[in-house]
C-alpha cells in the first residue's frame, strides 16, 4: 500500500498525541488518587458510590442520632437512681412511722422530713435536659410537667407521648419516658386492686320526731366517698333536705324523690375542696321503715371509719382479681350483740351482697378474688372500700403518708387509722419503686439496644468505607506502573516520529 | 533524422510537462484535499514505411488525478458520523463534568438537607437546629437552580451553534454552487479534459460540509455536483445554492430548530438531520440535556411534593399546621400553565393548566395537549402515545392517572390548536422556599392521645398517626373521647365508643375485646366499626393502636397536639422521605439522582468509545484514500530523477539529430 508523505506524519503525531491523553489521565488519577475521575469512567461505579456516600452519611447521622438518645436515656437513668433512693429513705420512714413506739411528736418530724423529700422528690420530676427541654414532660418540652394546683394536688401539665430518634435504618429508640408513666400512672394498692378506708353513714331520727320512722338503710351512690367525712344530711318526711359542712354551714339544700315510708334517693352536688368546681355527684339512697310523721326529720352523719381498732393488714390476690365496676366493693362489719361476734358483709357496686361470715383474727376474708387481712377488732358499722387499683401518683402516696403521720394520735382507733394508712402508703412506695425500676429496667435495654446498633452502624461505616475506597480509590502501585509503561510508550513514539521523518530521498539528491 | 528530431522533442516536451506535474505534486504535498497527479504519457502515432511502422515519440494524452470516487465517499461518510459522534461525545462530557464533581453535584445537599431534618427531630425545640435545616433547605434550592442554569447554559450554547453552523452551512453551499459553476465552464473549455484542482477543491468543499452535516453528493452529467440534507432536501443543485435556518419551536421559544428554507420558513428538519456536528448537537439536545433536565426535575417535584405533604400534616412552634415547604408551579393548588404553540389558530385563547398528582407516576417525558376538533387529545412525546384520561375530577381537571398529573382546559379551541405540557422541565430552576421562619417548621404531630390517669385496666394507646388525612383541620378541631364499655355495641360486645366529632351511631364504637385484643388492635378513624365501609372519609389515615386490658369505663382522649415543643414525630416522618421509594414507587431521591448521573455516565462513556471507534474507522478512510490520492515524496523525488533523466536523454536526441544534420551538411559543402 502507498503511503503518503502527509499520513506518515499524522499517524506519527496522532500516535504521540494519544499517548499524552492517556499520561495525562493517569496523571489526574496520580495527583487526586482517585480512580474515578469522571461518571463516565464507571458509570456503575459512579451510581455505587453516590449511594455509598449517602448511606455513610445516612449512618454517621445515625450515630449522632444514637449518642444524643444516650445523653438523655443516661441523665434520666440518673435521676432515676435519685428516686429510687429518695422513695427508699421515705420507706423508711414510714416503716418507722408505723410503730407504735413512735409519739406524736417524732411522726411530725418524720412528717416534716417526709414533706421535705417531696419537695425534692418533684424538683427530680422537674429535671431539664441539657438543652433546657424538661426531661419529664413527655413531648411538651418547655412545659413544666409538674405541678401543685391550687388544691394542692400533684397535676401533670406533661403529655403521654415519646420522642423516638431513628438510631438504624429501621430502627427507632425512645430518648425518654413521659413523666406520666415514670411518677404518675402507678397503680395503688397491690396493683389489681386497693383498699381504703371507706367510713360509714349514722343515722339518727331526731329526738322530737312524732311517727315511729326509722332509717333502715342509707348509702351513698355505689360506694362510699371519703371526703364526705364530717358533712351531713338533714331531711324531713316530705321532700326537702338540707346539707350541713364539717364547719356547720349549710352547702346545699333541696328537695328529694321517693315517699315515706320506702326508698327516698337525695341528690348530691358537692363543692369539697372549695375550688368552685363540683367534685362530687351522687346520690344518698336511704331506706325508711315504719310510719313517719309529716314534720319529722332524720339526721345522716357521715364519718370517717374505722372507729374501732380495725385496720387493713396484707391485701393479696387469690386467684384471679373480678372487678366490680365503677364503685368497687364495700367490706362492712357489724356486731348486734356487742359481746357476739362480728359479722362481716360484702357488697359490690350495686349493692347486692357477694359474700357474709363472721370475722376471726387471723384469718383473711376472701372474696373475687381478693384475699385481706384484717388486724386489730372492727367495731359496728366499720367500713372499708376494695376497688380495683386506680392510678396514684407518687406525690400523692407521699403526701397522704405526710398527712396521716402529721395527724396527732389520741386512741386505739386513731393508731388504726394511722397503721391503715402507713400501710397502705409502703404498699404505694413499693409499687412506685417497682414502676420506677421497671422504668429503668426499659431505660438500661434501651442503652444496651442503642449500644448494639452504635455496634452494627460502626462496622457497617468500616465496611462501607472499604467499598468506597475499593471502588473510588486509586490502586497506586498499577497506576505508577501505568504511568511508566505510558512514558517509555510516549518516548518511543516521539523519537519514532523524529526518525521517520527524518528519511527524505531529497536528502540525496544533490 | 527529421522525424527522431522531433521525436526527440516530443519527448523534450513531455518530460517537461511530467516535471511540471510532479513539482505541482511537490508543492501541494500539504494540501488539503489535494489528490497527486500524473502526466500520462503514450506513443505518437507511428508512421507507416514499406519496411514497418516507424515509432515518432512520445505525446501526454491526459493530466490524470489519482483518485478513487468510493474512499472519497467513505471519507466524506465517515467525517460525517465521526463529527456527529465527536460534537456530541464533547456535549456530553459537559454534562459528564458537571455531575462529577462529588461536592458541586445535588447529591451532597440533599444529603445535608436530610441531616438537617434527623437534626431538628433529635431536638425538636431548638431553633438553631432550626435554622440549620432553613439554611441546608435553601442550599439545596439553590443547587437546584446553579445546575438548571448549567443546562440552560448548554442549551443556549447548542442554539447558538446551530445558528453559525446553519450559516457555516450555507456558506460552503454557496462555494459548492460557485465550483459547480467553474466545472462546467472549465470541461466545456479544455473539451473534456478534466479540471483536476476543481475537482479536488469541491471534494474538499464537501468534505468540509460532512463535518456540519450528513450530505448526499450525486454528480451530474455536466460534472455538475447535486447536494442534499436531511431528507432529501436541496442543498446545491448545479451552481443554484439553497439555504437552511434556524427558527424557534412552535412550543418551547428556548429551543431553535432547523428548517430547509431561509429566515426561518419552511419544513422543520431537525429530525431527519443524521450526521455532522448539527446532527450531534440535536442528538445531544435531544437524548441527554432534555431528559437530563427531565430527571433532576422530577427528582424537584419529587422532593417539594413530597416534603410538602408531610410538612402540612404537621404542627410548627406556633402550633399551627405546616405550611408549603417548598414552593412550585404545579404542586397540588398551584397550577402550571402549558406552553401554547405559536401556531395555534384564533382566537388563541384556550389556556391549559396542569397539576401533579402523584409524584410516583410521573416521568420524564414531555406532553402535548392537542385538540382535534372534538376533543382534546394528549400525546407523550417520549414514545408518542396517547394517554387514556381517568375522566374528570370534582375539581373539573382531567386527570391521568398513569402520568401522575392532571389537566384543565378552558377557553374556545380551534382545530389543531396544541400545547406543551413538559411537567419536569423547568422544575429545577422553579424550586422556591416556601417558609422562611425557623418556628414555621413543623416538626410536631399534630394529634396526640392521653390515657385518663382514673382509667382502671392496663389498657394503652400509642400516639395518632396522621398519614393522609383529607380534611386535617376538621379532624383537629375534634377532641375525641373513646370510652370502653364491655356493652358498646349492644349486650356482650366490648368496645370503645367514640363521643365528640361526627361520630354517631352505629357507627361510632371500635370493636375492642380486651380478651382477645390486648396485644394490640389497630384502627383507622375513617371505619370505626372495621367493617370495610369507609363512614368518614374526613378521617382517612388518622390511625392508632389500642392494646391491654381496659375496664369498664376506661376513657382515651384524641385532641389536637398543643405545646408539644419536644414532639418531633413529623420530623421523623420528613427524616423518612429521604430513604423512601419515591420515584415510580422503586427509587428513593438520591437514587433517583445517582441514577440519572450514572446514565449521563454510561452515556458519555459509551460515546467516548464510539467517538473512538469511529475515529479509527475515519483513519483508516483517510488512509485508503490517501494510499491513491497523497502525495510521497519520496515517490516524486524518484519521479523527479525519472523525468530529468528523460528530458536529458530527449535532449540527447536532438544532439544527435543535431550531429548528423551536420555530418550531412558537411558532406554536402565539399
Amino acid at each position: 500500500m502507498r503511503i503518503s508523505t502527509q499520513q506518515i506524519q499524522q499517524v506519527g503525531i496522532s500516535s504521540i498525541l494519544r499517548q499524552q491523553e492517556k499520561l495525562n489521565h493517569t496523571q489526574q488519577q496520580l495527583a487526586t488518587g482517585k480512580r474515578v475521575l469522571l461518571p463516565s469512567d464507571d458509570p456503575v461505579g459512579t451510581s455505587q458510590l453516590l449511594q455509598l456516600r449517602q448511606s455513610i452519611e445516612t449512618t454517621k447521622q445515625y450515630q449522632a442520632n444514637a449518642q444524643a438518645a444516650v445523653n438523655r436515656l443516661q441523665q434520666e437513668e440518673g435521676v432515676l437512681i435519685n428516686v429510687t433512693e429518695l422513695l427508699q429513705r421515705v420507706r423508711e420512714l414510714a416503716v418507722q412511722g408505723n410503730n407504735a413506739s413512735q409519739t406524736n411528736e417524732t411522726r411530725s418530724f418524720m412528717a416534716m422530713e417526709i414533706r421535705q423529700q417531696l419537695d425534692a422528690l418533684l424538683e427530680l420530676a422537674n429535671t431539664r435536659d441539657g438543652t433546657g427541654d424538661y426531661l419529664f414532660g413527655g413531648t411538651k418540652g418547655s412545659t413544666q410537667p409538674f405541678v401543685k394546683n391550687a388544691q394542692g394536688q400533684y397535676v401533670y401539665e406533661g403529655d403521654q407521648n415519646q420522642r423516638f430518634l431513628q438510631v438504624g435504618s429501621d430502627r427507632k429508640i425512645a430518648d425518654g419516658d413521659p413523666g406520666s408513666a415514670v411518677f404518675q400512672l402507678v397503680r395503688n394498692g397491690n396493683g389489681v386492686f386497693t383498699t381504703s378506708v371507706a367510713g360509714g353513714i349514722t343515722a339518727a331520727a331526731d329526738e322530737g320526731n312524732i311517727g315511729d320512722g326509722r332509717i333502715a338503710k342509707a348509702m351513698v351512690g355505689a360506694q362510699y366517698l371519703p371526703q364526705l367525712a364530717g358533712y351531713s344530711i338533714e331531711f324531713d318526711g316530705t321532700d326537702s333536705y338540707s346539707v350541713t359542712d364539717p364547719d356547720g354551714n349549710v352547702v346545699a339544700t333541696g328537695t328529694y324523690t321517693g315517699t315515706m315510708p320506702g326508698d327516698i334517693s337525695i341528690p348530691l352536688e358537692l363543692d369539697t375542696d372549695g375550688d368552685g368546681t363540683t367534685d362530687i355527684t351522687t346520690n344518698v339512697a336511704v331506706t325508711v321503715t315504719g310510719t313517719p310523721y309529716g314534720t319529722d326529720h332524720f339526721t345522716l352523719r357521715f364519718e370517717s371509719r374505722p372507729q374501732g381498732t380495725a385496720a387493713i393488714g396484707e391485701i393479696s390476690l387469690n386467684g384471679s382479681f373480678v372487678p366490680s365496676l365503677p364503685g368497687g366493693y364495700t367490706l362492712t362489719f357489724s356486731r348486734p350483740d356487742p359481746d357476739g361476734p362480728i359479722n362481716y358483709e360484702v357488697r359490690d357496686t350495686n349493692g347486692v351482697t357477694v359474700t357474709t361470715g363472721v370475722h376471726a383474727a387471723n384469718t383473711p376474708i376472701e372474696f373475687r378474688g381478693a384475699r385481706i387481712m384484717i388486724s386489730g377488732t372492727p367495731a359496728e358499722g366499720d367500713t372499708f372500700s376494695v376497688r380495683s387499683s386506680e392510678y396514684q401518683s407518687v406525690f400523692q402516696t407521699l403526701e397522704d403518708l405526710a398527712n396521716a403521720l402529721a395527724t396527732p394520735v389520741n386512741d386505739a382507733a386513731g393508731q388504726a387509722r394511722l397503721n391503715d394508712a402507713v400501710n397502705r402508703a409502703i404498699g404505694n412506695i413499693d409499687l412506685a419503686m417497682d414502676n420506677i425500676l421497671t422504668v429503668r429496667a426499659s431505660v438500661g435495654a434501651r442503652l444496651k439496644a442503642i449500644d448494639s446498633q452504635t455496634y452494627v452502624n460502626d462496622g457497617y461505616l468500616v465496611q462501607a468505607q472499604e467499598t468506597l475506597s475499593s471502588v473510588e480509590d486509586l490502586d497506586y502501585a498499577e497506576a505508577i506502573s501505568r504511568l511508566h509503561m505510558q512514558l517509555t510508550g510516549l518516548e518511543a513514539a516521539q523519537q519514532t516520529y523524529l526518525k521517520v521523518n527524518g528519511l527524505s530521498m531529497f536528502n540525496y539528491l544533490r | 533524422m527529421a522525424d527522431f528530431l522531433s521525436t526527440g522533442i516530443s519527448g523534450l516536451l513531455s518530460a517537461q510537462r511530467a516535471l511540471a506535474t510532479t513539482s505541482h505534486n511537490i508543492s501541494n504535498v500539504n494540501t488539503p484535499g489535494y489528490s497527486r497527479q500524473r502526466a500520462e504519457l503514450a506513443t505518437r502515432i507511428p508512421l507507416a514505411l514499406g519496411s514497418g511502422f516507424i515509432g515518432s515519440g512520445v505525446n501526454v494524452t491526459t493530466v490524470r488525478r489519482m483518485y478513487d470516487q468510493f474512499s472519497v465517499d467513505l471519507v466524506r461518510t465517515h467525517t460525517s458520523t465521526n463529527s456527529r459522534l465527536d460534537t456530541y461525545y464533547r456535549m456530553a462530557s459537559q454534562v459528564d463534568n458537571l455531575l462529577a464533581d462529588a461536592d458541586a453535584g445535588l447529591a451532597p445537599v440533599l444529603q445535608d438537607f436530610f441531616k438537617a431534618v434527623q437534626g431538628v427531630a433529635d431536638n425538636p425545640s431548638s431553633i438553631p437546629a432550626r435554622q440549620v435545616l432553613i439554611n441546608e433547605s435553601e442550599s439545596l434550592v439553590d443547587r437546584f437552580h446553579t445546575i438548571a442554569a448549567r443546562f440552560s447554559t448548554l442549551n443556549e450554547t447548542i442554539n447558538s451553534q446551530l445558528t453559525s453552523l446553519t450559516g457555516e452551512i450555507n456558506h460552503l453551499a454557496q462555494s459548492i454552487a460557485k465550483v459547480n459553476h467553474d466545472i462546467t465552464i472549465a470541461l466545456g473549455q479544455s473539451g473534456g479534459q478534466p479540471p483536476n484542482d476543481l475537482l479536488d477543491q469541491r471534494d474538499e468543499l464537501l468534505r468540509q460540509l460532512s463535518e456540519h452535516i450528513s450530505v448526499t453528493a450525486v454528480e451530474q452529467e455536466n460534472g455538475a455536483m447535486n447536494v442534499f440534507v436531511g431528507n432529501g432536501q436541496i442543498l446545491v443543485l448545479g451552481a443554484e445554492a439553497r439555504t437552511i435556518s434556524t427558527v424557534r419551536n412552535a412550543h418551547d421559544p428556548t429551543r431553535l430548530e432547523i428548517v430547509a428554507g431561509a429566515d426561518g420558513k419552511g419544513p422543520i428538519i431537525s429530525d431527519f438531520i443524521t450526521g455532522g456536528e448539527l446532527g450531534g448537537m440535536l442528538d445531544f439536545r435531544r437524548d441527554v440535556l432534555e431528559p437530563t433536565q427531565n430527571s433532576l426535575g422530577r427528582i424537584a417535584v419529587a422532593l417539594a411534593m413530597t416534603v410538602n405533604e408531610q410538612h402540612k400534616q404537621g404542627l410548627d412552634l406556633h402550633g399551627n399546621l405546616g405550611g408549603e415547604f417548598f414552593r412550585l408551579a404545579g404542586l397540588p393548588g398551584h397550577p402550571a400553565t402549558a406552553q401554547p404553540a405559536t401556531t395555534n389558530a384564533d382566537p388563541n385563547d384556550p389556556v391549559v393548566i396542569f397539576e401533579f398528582t402523584d409524584v410516583s407516576s410521573l416521568t420524564t417525558s414531555d406532553y402535548q395537549m392537542k385538540f382535534d376538533g372534538t376533543n382534546w387529545v394528549l400525546t407523550r412525546l417520549s414514545d408518542n402515545r396517547a394517554i387514556p384520561s381517568g375522566g374528570v375530577d370534582a375539581d373539573g381537571f382531567v386527570t391521568f392517572p398513569s402520568e401522575g398529573f392532571r389537566v384543565q382546559v378552558s377557553g374556545t379551541p380551534t382545530a389543531g390548536d396544541s400545547f406543551l405540557i413538559a411537567p419536569t422541565r423547568t422544575a429545577s430552576a422553579k424550586l422556591q422556599m416556601g417558609i422562611s421562619d425557623a418556628n414555621q417548621i413543623a416538626a410536631a404531630a399534630p394529634l396526640r392521645s392521653l390515657a385518663s390517669t382514673s382509667n382502671l385496666g392496663n389498657g394503652t394507646i400509642t400516639s395518632p398517626s396522621v398519614t393522609s388525612a383529607t380534611d386535617i383541620n376538621a379532624v383537629l378541631g375534634d377532641k375525641l373521647t373513646l370510652t370502653f364499655s364491655q356493652n358498646a355495641d349492644g349486650a356482650g360486645n366490648p368496645g370503645f365508643v367514640i363521643s365528640g366529632g361526627p361520630f354517631a351511631p352505629p357507627n361510632n364504637v371500635l370493636p375492642y375485646n380486651p380478651d382477645s385484643h390486648s396485644n394490640g388492635k389497630s384502627f383507622d378513624l375513617s371505619d370505626p366499626d372495621g367493617d370495610g365501609v369507609i363512614d368518614y372519609p374526613a378521617y382517612a389515615g388518622v390511625t392508632f393502636t389500642l392494646a391491654g386490658k381496659p375496664l369498664e369505663g376506661d376513657v382515651f382522649t384524641i385532641e389536637r397536639n398543643s405545646d408539644a415543643t419536644g414532639d418531633n414525630r413529623n420530623a421523623l416522618a420528613l427524616a423518612g422521605l429521604q430513604t423512601q421509594s419515591i420515584l415510580d414507587k422503586t427509587t428513593s431521591l438520591q437514587a433517583g439522582y445517582s441514577q440519572m448521573v450514572s446514565n449521563v455516565g454510561a452515556r458519555t462513556h459509551q460515546l467516548e468509545i464510539s467517538s473512538k471507534a469511529q475515529k479509527t474507522i475515519l483513519d483508516q478512510a483517510i488512509q485508503s484514500r490517501e494510499a491513491i490520492s497523497g502525495v510521497n515524496l519520496d515517490e516524486e523525488a524518484a519521479d523527479l530523477v525519472r523525468f530529468q533523466q528523460l528530458y536529458q536523454a530527449s535532449a540527447q536526441v536532438i544532439v544527435a539529430a543535431n550531429t548528423l544534420f551536420q555530418s550531412l551538411l558537411d558532406a554536402v559543402r565539399r
